[in-house]
């Protein structure tokens, strides 16, 4: 019998998709322009911006948008440590998921290697997400519905890149965008469905020395302010390029 | 066998001469001579080849048309000199500051040199237009020589490709050929006229190149130029062949185009 419950502020949730859109709308905007890229350095560096801006912009910011969405009975804080490499666990196997997507020539073997990379991903950021949680209470999960949650991001993360790459348009993009924000947030919150909160005695010196709800509202807020500016920017730009393209 | 003198400017040294080499060897000319240099304007490379004057036009073509390439002039040298042969050609476009020069081994009042003197004019006027160009591109068909229609269309057909491509489908995947007919080819010539596939083929319904009673055989050079253009322009190795399999200027209902690479 679970004592510790968590209610969804739904304002929040739609919030953390907005997010996840946003984040992927960013990240996949740079990486289209990873496969142009002529010198080793220009690729490494579009690769590590847009796997920065998938991992730690659409993925992480999301992930704890979402856990402050979800309102506890019991005081929760965060471990630094784990939080931190939580974005790390996003960030790189976005980039190598990215990276493997954006070589050579289009071949489906290849973006169902880069989806799963990008989908476990998502699931490994979550769970060492959730790891970081310090609470008077201990997680269970439910296994079937563990595997349905990676499924879910692998599947839609597949279906993204695909879009991304594949298709030509700014109105692909959106969709890719859209589709991967469903495989972060629908991995999420799916992956909530799986945990059970069993409540624990804990000293309080336990749970209450990690990072507080405002210090990570800071933080997101800090993540969002610079994915909008980073689309504003590559906008510009491409715009720009396009307008001097000489026939 | 001419001397031809190529200069070429760039945006970027890297691969320059290794890409731009390949494709004079390519087409059949030795190399004699390179210098490269930093400008104002850029990379210079100035290349001195020899080879067929057959395959002269296809080469400046190949090389204008290089996705490397900002701007490229050339002309013909004495045999073993050092200076070029003619005077400066009449102007050629500057608008957007390409300098565009035929090869001066033909008599100034020859049709090619003047058919692509006068397609670099309004080049800049059909990316001001663009999508609506079909009209323009149609009033110059009438106006070129007969003799010269079918490689005058297809080279500006080719130079309008390649701008879309550069313009609106340089960004995402390297494509194989059937998802680059599929995604890039189609959707592009969708924004000029009515198209859809058919099988690995693509089909025009109502071509405005094959309307005209002058119209015979395959007559659609322009769309043809253009998916060349448009596929070949990301493309360094296994160049796509695009053929108009079937023109409704012969009687057939649409216009049909394959693709090989």
């Amino acid at each position: 019998m679970h004592s510790v419950y968590c209610e969804h502020n739904w304002i929040l949730v739609v919030l953390s998709y907005l997010v996840s859109v946003l984040g992927s709308y960013t990240a996949l905007q740079l990486a289209i322009g990873i496969p142009k890229a002529q010198a080793g350095s220009e690729r490494w560096r579009a690769l590590l911006w847009s796997g920065t801006a998938m991992g730690g912009g659409a993925i992480w910011a999301m992930h704890f948008i979402a856990m402050l969405a979800c309102r506890m009975n019991v005081l929760v804080t965060y471990d630094v440590g784990l939080t931190a490499l939580s974005a790390l666990i996003g960030i790189a196997a976005c980039t190598a998921g990215l990276a493997i997507a954006s070589a050579g020539v289009f071949a489906w073997s290849r973006f169902i290697a880069a989806g799963t990379l990008m989908g476990l991903g998502v699931a490994g950021m979550h769970y060492t997400g959730m790891a970081a949680m310090l609470m008077p209470a201990r997680i269970e999960y439910d296994a079937m519905i563990v595997a349905l949650s990676i499924a879910i991001a692998i599947v839609a993360s597949i279906v993204a890149l695909w879009l991304a790459f594949n298709m030509r348009g700014w109105l692909q993009l959106l969709c890719s965008a859209l589709v991967m924000g469903i495989a972060v947030c629908g991995m999420h919150y799916t992956a909530m469905k799986a945990a059970g909160f069993i409540r624990v005695e804990e000293p309080a010196e336990a749970y209450t020395h990690g990072l507080q709800g405002d210090s990570l509202g800071i933080t997101i807020f800090a993540v969002t302010s610079a994915l909008l500016l980073a689309v504003l920017m590559i906008t510009t730009v491409r715009q720009q390029r396009r307008a001097e393209v000489r026939i | 066998m001419s001397e031809v003198e190529v200069r070429v400017v760039s945006d970027r040294k890297e691969r320059l001469l290794l890409e731009l080499g390949q494709v004079v060897i390519g087409s059949g000319f030795t190399l004699l001579r390179q210098r490269m240099n930093d400008s104002a304007e850029g990379v210079v490379l100035t290349l001195i080849i020899r080879g067929p004057d057959a395959r002269l036009l296809d080469l400046e073509e190949r090389l204008a048309t290089h996705h490397l390439v900002q701007s490229f002039e050339a002309s013909v040298r004495e045999a073993g000199g050092t200076a070029p042969v003619a005077e400066p050609a009449p102007t050629p476009s500057a608008v957007n500051g390409h300098a565009r020069q035929p090869s001066r081994d033909r008599p100034a009042s020859s049709q090619p040199g003047a058919d692509r003197a006068r397609l670099e004019i309004i080049l800049p006027m059909l990316a001001q237009d663009y999508p609506q160009i079909l009209p323009r591109l149609i009033q110059f068909e009438q106006e070129v020589a007969a003799g010269n229609r079918d490689t005058t269309m297809r080279y500006a057909g080719s130079r309008v490709g390649a701008w879309v491509y550069k313009r609106d489908f340089a960004l995402g995947a390297r494509l194989g050929l059937r998802d680059s007919v599929r995604h890039i080819a189609l959707p592009a010539v969708r924004q000029l006229l009515a198209a859809e596939l058919d099988g690995e083929n693509l089909r025009l319904k109502a071509s405005p190149f094959c309307g005209s009673v002058q119209a015979h055989g395959r007559s659609c050079h322009f769309f043809r130029g253009f998916f060349e253009g448009l596929l070949n322009e990301s493309r360094s190795e296994r160049l796509v062949a695009v053929e108009e399999a079937v023109c409704r200027s012969s009687g057939a209902s649409f216009c049909t185009f394959i693709f090989r690479d």
